[in-house]
This record gives structure tokens, C-alpha cells and sequence, in this order.
């Protein structure tokens, strides 16, 4: 038995199968107990002086600290970390494409239409697609290498009129964005700054770092190199995988790193590799957002399909490497745990990196250099058949029937459109005449702690869209939610009348699946294109977001994308601020006379279906739709 | 005797009792101390765990009156002393743990290394303080001078951390 | 008065601590066939040599004196006389007692099996079972036994561990039929078999085949299979030692003598404790023995303080309980695992902890209480199961605590098993 719940429980019943291995499942009960100091963020380690708790009896550290400067300190250092990690992704995809378009990386451009839009976006006047797509990458790298006093210039060009103004009035337009996660480093360090407030203003334009280049950016860059996302219908969950191929699971976030490998596995000569080892060929199986990612866009790979589907989020990765079928694990960022290495050993799977910023202790680092893509996918594909050869004869191989295979996905902020019929005025129709009561983005990660894998996640959707709240969802939490039916359009039956009508009419689910935690960039350019149709500021739109089961560092870093955006954030789970009443409310209360955002946070998923509809209904009676036609009934 | 205070309202779940408890039973200092809890299972003598209502609850031995693990020892190993205490004699002990199954607060534990034992407190007799107490950062644990070895108590007004 | 003690293992003892405990100054005489205190839970480490006599003593140093008590060692009770308070030794001696405590405990039965009386064949009880299979061992190579109890178990992987071949039958499907059940059992068995040790589980011994000067050769099982064999123990049950009560009016049935929970025997002056009593047991709700450790110490320790006009009763009797550490496994099996009722729920949790311990806890659930549970590989919270079983402890509206169980659960809350 794993000691923790799922919400998937054909996937907890197969773990419970599985019980020789350890899994997160299994540790989560051994670290169920909390350090209070660090839960409520009041544990400085920054000098020799420490590590000092902050106590009634001790309110200050030896240095004078408060508990106000410390909780600060420790969130933006999350923050900046957070905030890192995506630029490390739209840095590495940006440095692709000027490789493609400079020709040093054999790799094909899939995507003119996206080049063309992003070159209007950023009034590029540049001809020819290579010329085009090289003077794009040098755009946002310009950007991103700014030094922090040379504002950023897609900033203005990206966002809202109305943000802006928000943003130039609290002085919050960021610099570079790697010089702004390195004076947040600067900023935190041993006795420097102890302005609560300045920390969390930092915080702010970290997030729009994070969310304009860290995951629009990005999600443009591999619309480009990678394809544009396809409405489809898909299979996720364990069943995705064929033991009759060669399988490479696929972790990470940086997409565009496996450019090369689908490129080679599109190729009959990719897959003779697998054929000459007795194998039917060799297939990638998704695995965290890469996977969802790939998900998204498989159907605009020419040829035949070589992904064969999403198999789950972060928190499934141990059970699929338990299945015995997967050969060969390739990650190039995070949420690969560390905890797939012992099992990839007892079961001879093996393990690479193709970034050392993911390197783990068992797997071999087998780096992925710009021109070197080719090499590298052959690489991997040899390996990968080798493994196939070693492992197979006597590795037990145990597939669960586990998943869905009519899930919705591939919903973009473009092809949304066209599920509308070319203009979001349909869906504000909607909301205006009370169909649909509102919209909420359940977004971001899944974790163990909000009362088990995916558990706030399912109850709070459900809850929601029983509401007739839409459902937009991306990251870990759509993982979880294609696994558990949401994403199928017979989720409908769940939704209440006005959503379950819309759904049948327009052939949709009532969550809608946009990928991985990258297209939380997506959704909010929908949101942005939502208050541009409506001539409203973001704030004002009957919107909210949850990030119910917020994992990582990265997810405070989108969270405060949100919050830049003036969004209404709901999280399940308090981040470590607790400790400092003027940190808890400043992004609780104060923050809302700022950006307009603020967070709330509510663990039980019911409650938390309360409050936001109660967001809604409040930013809807402002602007005075708040009809008979709209009560909400409860 | 020293008597071993409580106060749940305190604990902040920082387990410095676990690891203080693991050093003072452990040779060779606070690191190797470490190492050999988390890397060679030396146990702690007390364990920080939640109860049923969520709330984080210092588990310590309770020196009972009457102990469940002395009447369980097959061995003479665990006798309750004269002073009240019960003390283990690691010497005598043969490790067939009935003593674990006999403990009803979980408080009789197992060893995990090479030398198969049972662990339990000792109230740190051969030192001048107790461990757990002298490293508690929110006063949770005191030791006080009292008629018997431990009290547990609950104050009204919890504690804001 | 004069308090006399039969026996003078876990009960007789505990009972002598126990008068003592209660103030009493009176003349303590414990009479005992042994030549020396040990404890039967460690005879299979005295068999193969791993811990010596002195070692065994689970008493303190010293104790006869501290306690005050006479001892009168390797002396057999053959009868008794109520009316007149008087018990007689061999050699017709009169022992004259005011309060009486029969602690006599049991002994090996011999299963009948076609030439199993004769050389080199031994049970495993006393001191001298251990020195006679310790004495013989040099010279053995092949060692069968015969029931794998506990006894039998736990002679089997000591002895296997200094490298004899070590032969198990076990008429049971599997090993520990009282502790465990069937998937415990058949892990149990393999764990054993792969370290060694030849499993005959499900099999019954038919005969023993011994060479002319009647040293043993094989044991020939039901299906006709021989296992060559050196030395043969058997561990297949024990017999209370009651026969010399007979004619005394003491009611006995034939697993032991009837006590009630004053360790009372139906002669209210004569008391009775450990493994030579039966009473009801509180979780399978019938009149057996508690051949158990605890047990005998909890039952010596009420007879005694009863004997000095005392008034404590035995309110959770029970045998349901036993630890053994087999081949680096811990497993705790309590509450009556082997006859469950069928109306109970079984539930088994297997788990693997990030020690890479195998972990696997069998929960037999009945409505909201815990009945039985059988805990492998991490039992550091087993007693808080034997809290819950024996103390039939509501686990309200939580049934999933059963699965996870610690000291913390019940908080500060006073707690009690015995």
C-alpha cells in the first residue's frame, strides 16, 4: 500500500501493487511532521551568527532581523529561484532558434505562422523566415541580458496598456531579467536589504519576468521551432506505453531540447535503430510537462506519431519507471525526482541528462550542445536500444489498464479562437447572460501534502465547474485531471446545466486542457486578450486562478506572475510567509490596492470553490452583470 | 527526581530533541552523531510525530509505574530502579523486542543497526542535563525537580508559533 | 506464613518479587526441578552457543538474597494434599505451606511418530534440552525439526546461521501457523527456505529411520520423501505439567489448571500462574492457555500480591501477542490471526520505506475497532497495536488509522495493557 492517497485511484491501486519500491507515496508518511521555523519561514541561515529562530521569547535575529525581514529574505530568494529556472528554459530555447535559423543546428523551423505573429508582435521588419527567426531569438536574448537599470523591451510590447501603467506607477517594470533574479540574490544575502515591502516588489517583477519571457516567451518560441498545438484528442495515463517498442520517457520542461530526438525518431533510419534490436520501433512516452507539452503538439509532427502519449505528472514518474516498460529516462529540467534512481537500477533502466542543471547522481550526463543535435538524438536512441537489449529478457514488465484515450488537448490562446469561432465574444456573451458564471485557471503542480496526489486538485475542479465556473488548467494539475476524466469531453456530465450545455454544443470538456505548467503563459495572454475584447484592466475580469497543490519554487515565481497581472490566487497550501504579519498581509490584503492581485489560501476544496466564485461574483456585480440571470445558487 | 516537563502548547515540531537525544547516545560528537542517525540508524530515544487531531506530540518515555516493557523482558535487561526510572541494559538485552510490542505509547523502539537492541530512553542519567530538554529552543521540554519522571501539560492560550 | 512457589521461571519469580513488593516478610520457598533461573525465550541461543548460562539469568544478581527467598533446587513436586497443606517432593518429603502458587509450567510433547523415542532426539524447554543439543552439535551435521512454532523457528535459524543443515517440517501450509497467516506465512517460509533452511511445510513426519545402535538416520515424511538427519528436535507442541495435582480436587482441564482472575485455582489457598493455567482468553473469548512471557510475569505478579491478601485481577488476559526476530525480520503478530472471525475484515499493507525495508502490515478490522494485525519489518509502533487490540479501542470515524498507527496518535492520554 502507498501511505498516501491519489485522486487516481486505478494509479494508486497500481503503485499499491508495486509495493518493492519506495516512493514519495511511502516517504511523504516518514516526513509528515513540519519544522515550524521553516513552515512559517522564520529560520535564517545567511551568516555564522545562525541558523537563528525567530521566537516570541527571541523576536530578532543576532544581526537585528525581524521575523518581517527574514520571511521576506527567504521568499524572494524562492522566488528568484523560481523565477531562474523558467529563464534558464526560454534562454536555452531562445539560443535554439538562433542556432536553427543561423544554420549551426540541423533542425527545421515548424512553425512559420508562429515566426510571423511573434515578428508583428515585436515589429520586426526583417525578410526571409531565417533572418526572421534570428532576429527574434536576438530580441528576447537582448532582453534577457539587459543589465537591471535598461528596462526590458518586449515588456511593453507583451503586456496589457493598462499593466503597464500599473506597473511604471509602482515602479515594478523589470530590468534584464537575469540581472533581476541577481540582485534578488544580491538583496538576500547577509545583511543587506530588510525592506519587507521593496523584497516583495521584487517579487512582482520577478513574476513578470517569469511570466512574459519565462512562459509566453517560451511557449512562442517552441510554437516555432516545435509546431503550433492542435486541438485533438489523445490517450494519457499509463496504457500509453507499447512494450512491443523501444520507450523513452521524457521529463522536463525544456522542450525544444528533444527537437533533435523527434526529428530522428520521425525518420525511418530512427527507427530502424529500434527495429534491428527486435523492436517495433521506438517511441517517447510523456512524463511531467515535457510530456504534456510534446502532448500538445504531436499531432503537428508530420509523419507518424513517435509520442505515444502523456502518461502522468510529477508524482507518476516512480509508479511508470515500476511498470518495467520504460527503457531509457531522459531528462533535460526538473521534476524528474530523485526517487526514479533506485528503481531505475533495480530494473535496469537507464538514466540521462542532457542538461547538467538536471543532472542526478545515477544518470550519465550526456550534454546537449547547440549543432550537436543530430548526434545527440542518435545517441540517445542507441542507448535507449541497448537497454531495450539488455533488460528485456528478464525484466518483469507490468502495464496497469490506467488512463483515458479521448482527452481533449492542444488548446492554445490561438486555436481557442477558433473553438469559439474566431473571436472570444461568444465566451463573454456567455458570462454576460450567466451560462457560464466565470472562469478560473486551475494551474501548476501537484504535490503529496494537500491531502494526497492531485486530491485538492480533482475536488476543487469538480466543485467549480458543478458551478458553471470554466475550467482552463495547465501544468501538473492537468496531468491530473486527464487522468481522472476531467479533460474528456464526457466530463461535461459533472459540470452544471449552463457549462454542461456550452460543453456539448461546442464539443468540449469543461476543463480545458493547455498543456504544461509553461502554458500558464498561455492562458493568461487568453486572460490578457479577454480584458482587451472587454475593454477592461485584468483585474476587473471575472476571473481567478488556483495553483491548488503549488509544488516548487517555480510556482511562487508564476504565482507572482499572477499577482503582477492583479489576479486573484488561490493556493491550498500557505508558502512559508506565516511568520511575518506584514508579508501575510501585504500579498493577502494590501496587495490588492496595488495590482489588484492577492492571494488566498484554503485548503478545503469546497471552501476554496467558495471563495472564488464569491471573486467572481464580486468582480461581476462591478461591473454590473451581476443579473438574475447570473445568481448563483450555492 | 528530576521530572521531565511538557508543555505541548510549545513544541514547533523541530525535532533539535530527536537529534539532540541521538548525539547524547552516540560516541564521537554532533556530526558523526548525525551521521550515524540518519545514515546508520542510531535511533533517537523520543520521536516527534502528529496525533490524531494534527497537532505535533513529543513522544517520551513515560517511566511508567507499572511498565508493560518490564514485565515483557525475557531477558532481566529493562528493570524499573529504585528511583522510579526504567533503564535498559543494553548488555543483557537480547533484542527479541517484546517489549516493543508490549510498550503501549510506542515509546520502546527497535534498533536499527548492526546491534540488535531495543532503544528507550534513559533520562540521560549519566549526564548532568537531559539532551532533549537543554536543546528545546521554545521551552517545551523543562526539567524540574517533582515526584516522578515526566508530565505532560497543555496550556490554555496556545503558543503563537 | 509460609508462602510456597512451585516453579521458578518467569510466574514462580514474579510472584516472589511480588510478595515481596507488597511488604511482606513472610518465608518464601520456591521449589524447582531446574538448577539454576534462565529464560525460556532464550534456550535457542543456549542451544547453538551464543549465550551462555550466566548470561540467560533474567534475574538480577544477586536476587536470592536481596528477595529472601529459599530455593530448593532440582526438586520434583510428586504430590499434594490440600486438607492438609502439604505438598510432598520425591523422596516423600512434606513441604507444609500456608499459601500455595503452582508455577510449573509445561513441557515438550512428543509427537507419536514411528521411532521417534530414542538417541539424539530432543525437545527444546529446559536448560538441559539447550546443554544436550549444544553438546552434540560438533558432531551433527544435518539437524531436523520437528513444528515450526516459534521454538522451532528460531532453533532453525540459529542453528542454520553456524552453518548446520537444517531440516523444518511443519505440518501447517506454512511456518508460524499460530502467529501468522497465509501470505505472512508463505513469505515466512521463503524468507526461510532462501536462507538455507529445507522447508517441508504442509508434511507430516511418519517415522524415523535409525541405524542398528539407534542413532538417527532419516525422517521419513507422509509422502514418502526421506530427509537424512543427524539429530532430531521436536518443537511441536507442549503439555502443562499437572499430573501430579491428580486426585487433588484442583480443577484442571487437560491444557492446564482453571484459575479465575485472581489467579485463584477452585482452591481458593492455592494459586496458579504462567503456562500451566488456562483462563478465558479476552480476545478469542475461550478458556486456553497464554503460553506467553508477559503473561506469565503479569499473572506471578497478581497470584503474588493476592497471596498477601491483595486484591488485583487479571483484566486483559490474553496469549495473543508474540515478537520473534527471524533472519533480520521483526515481526509482531497479535490479536488471533490464525482463527479470525470470519466476519472480519483483512487488509494488508505492503510497503517499502526509504531504508529499503520491506514493510507489510495485516489488519484484520472489525467495524471500527483493530481485532488482529500482523506487523513485518518496521514493528517500532507495535505496541501501540497491542494497546488498540487489547483495549478495543474506538478508531472513530478514521478506520485508515488503523494502516498508520503511532505513539503520538493518542497524544498524552494514559494508557494501560496489562
Amino acid at each position: 500500500m502507498v501511505q498516501c492517497n491519489s485522486a487516481d485511484k486505478c494509479f494508486q491501486t497500481f503503485l499499491e501493487s508495486k509495493s518493492e519500491f519506495n516512493t514519495a507515496f511511502d516517504r511523504f508518511k516518514e516526513q509528515e511532521l513540519k519544522c515550524g521555523y521553516g513552515e512559517l519561514g522564520v529560520c535564517c541561515r545567511l551568516c555564522s551568527n545562525g541558523p537563528c529562530r525567530i521566537t516570541p521569547d527571541s523576536p530578532k535575529g543576532v544581526c537585528g532581523a525581524s521575523a518581517d525581514s527574514i520571511v521576506a529574505r527567504n521568499f524572494l530568494r524562492s522566488v528568484a529561484a523560481g523565477s531562474a529556472c523558467y529563464l534558464h528554459v526560454v534562454e536555452a530555447t531562445a539560443h535554439r532558434l538562433k542556432s536553427i535559423a543561423t544554420g549551426k543546428s540541423p533542425l527545421k523551423l515548424r512553425s512559420e505562422k508562429s515566426l510571423k505573429e511573434l515578428a508583428e508582435v515585436f515589429e520586426i521588419t526583417e525578410s526571409g523566415t531565417m533572418a526572421t527567426a534570428e532576429a527574434v531569438a536576438e530580441r528576447i536574448l537582448s532582453d534577457l541580458y539587459n543589465p537591471r537599470f535598461e528596462p526590458m523591451e518586449l515588456v511593453e510590447k507583451l503586456a496589457l496598456d493598462k499593466r503597464v501603467e500599473n506597473w511604471k506607477k509602482l515602479d515594478i517594470m523589470p530590468g534584464g531579467a537575469k540581472a533581476e533574479v541577481f540582485d534578488a540574490l544580491v538583496k538576500t544575502s547577509t545583511n543587506l536589504n530588510t525592506d519587507p515591502v521593496d523584497q516583495l516588489l521584487h517579487c512582482l517583477k520577478l513574476g513578470i519576468c517569469t511570466g512574459l519571457y519565462g512562459l509566453t516567451l517560451t511557449n512562442k518560441l517552441n510554437d516555432i521551432i516545435m509546431g503550433d498545438p492542435e486541438i485533438r484528442i489523445a490517450s494519457t495515463g499509463f496504457s500509453v506505453v507499447n512494450p512491443d517498442f523501444v520507450n523513452i520517457g521524457v521529463t522536463g520542461h525544456s522542450h525544444s531540447v528533444f527537437a533533435g530526438l523527434i526529428q530522428l525518431l520521425e525518420s525511418k533510419e530512427g527507427q530502424q535503430i529500434g527495429i534491428d534490436a527486435g523492436a517495433k520501433g521506438i517511441r517517447l512516452v510523456g512524463l511531467t510537462c515535457v510530456g504534456q507539452d510534446m502532448q500538445s503538439r504531436a499531432g503537428a509532427a508530420n509523419g507518424e506519431s513517435v509520442f505515444v502519449g502523456q502518461a502522468g505528472n510529477n508524482f507518476t514518474q516512480e509508479g511508470l519507471l515500476a511498470t518495467g516498460a520504460i527503457d531509457l529516462v531522459a531528462s533535460e529540467f526538473n521534476c524528474t525526482f530523485s526517487g526514479i534512481e533506485p528503481i531505475a537500477e533495480k530494473l535496469g533502466i537507464k538514466l540521462v541528462c542532457l542538461d547538467d542543471v538536471s543532472k542526478q547522481t545515477t544518470a550519465e550526463l550526456l550534454k546537449d550542445v547547440l549543432g550537436n543535435e543530430k548526434e545527440l538524438a542518435k545517441q540517445v536512441a542507441i542507448m535507449a536500444t541497448e537497454q531495450y537489449t539488455s533488460r528485456r529478457a528478464t525484466a518483469p514488465i507490468d502495464i496497469p489498464e490506467h488512463g483515458y484515450n479521448d482527452v481533449v488537448t492542444g488548446i492554445s490562446e490561438t486555436n481557442i479562437l477558433d473553438v469559439l469561432g474566431g473571436t472570444l465574444d461568444p465566451l463573454i456573451n456567455l458570462i454576460k447572460d450567466g451560462t457560464i458564471k466565470g472562469v478560473a485557471g486551475i494551474l501548476g503542480c501537484s504535490n503529496l501534502a494537500a491531502g494526497g496526489h492531485d486530491m485538492t486538485t480533482v475536488a476543487l475542479t469538480e466543485e467549480l465547474i458543478k458551478r458553471d465556473i470554466l475550467v482552463l488548467s495547465a501544468g501538473c494539475t492537468t496531468g491530473g485531471l486527464c487522468n481522472t476524466g476531467f479533460c474528456s469531453c464526457s466530463a461535461s456530465e459533472k459540470a452544471g446545466p449552463g457549462l454542461q450545455a456550452v460543453c456539448k454544443q461546442l464539443n468540449i470538456p469543461p476543463v480545458l486542457n493547455f498543456g504544461p505548467c509553461l502554458a500558464i503563459g498561455r492562458i493568461e495572454v487568453v486572460v490578457n486578450a479577454l480584458a482587451e475584447a472587454m475593454g477592461l484592466d485584468i483585474p476587473q475580469l471575472p476571473v481567478v486562478i488556483s495553483a491548488p497543490q503549488w509544488l516548487e519554487e517555480q510556482a511562487l515565481a508564476d504565482g507572482c506572475f499572477g499577482l503582477s497581472l492583479g489576479l486573484t490566487l488561490h493556493l491550498a497550501q500557505c508558502p512559508p510567509i506565516l511568520g511575518s504579519s506584514i508579508v501575510t498581509k501585504v500579498l493577502t490584503e494590501d496587495l490588492e490596492q496595488l495590482t489588484g492581485g492577492k492571494v488566498v489560501v484554503e485548503p478545503d476544496a469546497i471552501k476554496a470553490a467558495d471563495i472564488m466564485q464569491q471573486v467572481i461574483e464580486n468582480k461581476l456585480s462591478a461591473l454590473g452583470i451581476s443579473s438574475d440571470a447570473n445568481m448563483v445558487e450555492v | 527526581m528530576k521530572k521531565k516537563v511538557i508543555n505541548l502548547s510549545k513544541c514547533i515540531g523541530c525535532k533539535n530533541c530527536e537529534l539532540a537525544c541521538i548525539e547524547a547516545h552516540t560516541e564521537g560528537g554532533k556530526v558523526a552523531a548525525y551521521l550515524a542517525g540518519v545514515q546508520n540508524s542510531v535511533r533517537s530515544r523520543t520521536k516527534v510525530e502528529l496525533d490524531n487531531n494534527g497537532k505535533r506530540f513529543p513522544q517520551f518515555c513515560r517511566h511508567c509505574d507499572e511498565p508493560a516493557c518490564v514485565e515483557a523482558c525475557m531477558s532481566g535487561a529493562l528493570q524499573k530502579q529504585d528511583d522510579g526510572l526504567v533503564i535498559c541494559d543494553t548488555e543483557k538485552c537480547v533484542g527479541c523486542y517484546m517489549c516493543v510490542m508490549s510498550c503501549p505509547y510506542g515509546n520502546a523502539r527497535p534498533s536499527m543497526g548492526d546491534k540488535k537492541i531495543m532503544i528507550k530512553c534513559d533520562a540521560c542519567t549519566d549526564k548532568d542535563c537531559m539532551a532533549c530538554a537543554d536543546v528545546c529552543p521554545t521551552g517545551c521540554i523543562t526539567v524540574v525537580e517533582g515526584d516522578k519522571a515526566i508530565e505532560y501539560i497543555e496550556e490554555e492560550k496556545p503558543c503563537i508559533l | 506464613m509460609h508462602f510456597v512457589i512451585v516453579g521458578s521461571s518467569a510466574a514462580g519469580t514474579a510472584a516472589a518479587r511480588s510478595i515481596r513488593k507488597s511488604g511482606s516478610s513472610d518465608k518464601i520457598t520456591i521449589i524447582t526441578e531446574d538448577s539454576e533461573f534462565f529464560s525460556r525465550c532464550q534456550l535457542h541461543l543456549l542451544a547453538s552457543g551464543r549465550r551462555t548460562h550466566e548470561q540467560a539469568n533474567f534475574l538480577p544478581e544477586g536476587w536470592i538474597d536481596s528477595a529472601d527467598v529459599n530455593i530448593l533446587w532440582d526438586t520434583r513436586v510428586t504430590g499434594i494434599a490440600p486438607g492438609k497443606h502439604t505438598i510432598y517432593t520425591e523422596g516423600d518429603s512434606e513441604i507444609k505451606y500456608n499459601r500455595l502458587l503452582i508455577a510449573t509450567g509445561s513441557r515438550s510433547w512428543c509427537p507419536p511418530i514411528e521411532g521417534i523415542e530414542g538417541e539424539f532426539t530432543f525437545g527444546l524447554r529446559n536448560m538441559c534440552d539447550a546443554d544436550k543439543i549444544f553438546s552434540v552439535l560438533p558432531f551433527m551435521q544435518s539437524v531436523t525439526i520437528i513444528g515450526a512454532g516459534l521454538v522451532g523457528c528460531e532453533l532453525a535459524a540459529e542453528l542454520s546461521a553456524i552453518g548446520k543443515t537444517v531440516n523444518v517440517i511443519e505440518l501447517a501450509p506454512y511456518p508460524l501457523p499460530m502467529q501468522l497467516e497465509e501470505s505472512t506465512g508463505k513469505r515466512c517460509s521463503e524468507l526461510m527456505q532462501k536462507s538455507g533452511i529445507n522447508m517441508y511445510c504442509g508434511k507430516k513426519a511418519s517415522k524415523i529411520k535409525r541405524s542398528a545402535d539407534g542413532i538417527p538416520k532419516a525422517v521419513i515424511l507422509d509422502n514418502g520423501e526421506s530427509i537424512d538427519t543427524d539429530l532430531i528436535v521436536t518443537a511441536a507442541g507442549v503439555r502443562p505439567n499437572i499430573e501430579w495435582l491428580e486426585g487433588s480436587e484442583i480443577s484442571t482441564d487437560k491444557k492446564g489448571i482453571l484459575i479465575n482472575e485472581y489467579c485463584q485455582t477452585s482452591i481458593p489457598d492455592i494459586f496458579a500462574a504462567g503456562d500451566v493455567t488456562v483462563m478465558e482468553d479476552i480476545l478469542l473469548r475461550s478458556v486456553m492457555p497464554s503460553p506467553i512471557w508477559p503473561t506469565a510475569i503479569h499473572q506471578g505478579r497478581i497470584a503474588g500480591i493476592n497471596m498477601t491478601g491483595g486484591h488485583e485481577s487479571l483484566t486483559r488476559n490474553t496469549g495473543f501477542r508474540s515478537s520473534v526476530r527471524l533472519l533480520g525480520n521483526n515481526i509482531v503478530s497479535l490479536g488471533p490471526v490464525s482463527r479470525p472471525d470470519p466476519a472480519w475484515e483483512k487488509q494488508e499493507i505492503k510497503y517499502t520505506n526509504s531504508r529499503g525495508q520491506t514493510c507489510i502490515k495485516v489488519l484484520y478490522m472489525d467495524d471500527e475497532h483493530l481485532r488482529a494485525a500482523i506487523l513485518w519489518g518496521d514493528i517500532t509502533d507495535a505496541g501501540v497495536y497491542t494497546d488498540v487490540i487489547i483495549n478495543n479501542r474506538d478508531l472513530p470515524a478514521k478506520r485508515e488509522l488503523a494502516t498508520s498507527l503511532d505513539g503520538a496518535k493518542f497524544g498524552k492520554e494514559e494508557r494501560d495493557i496489562l
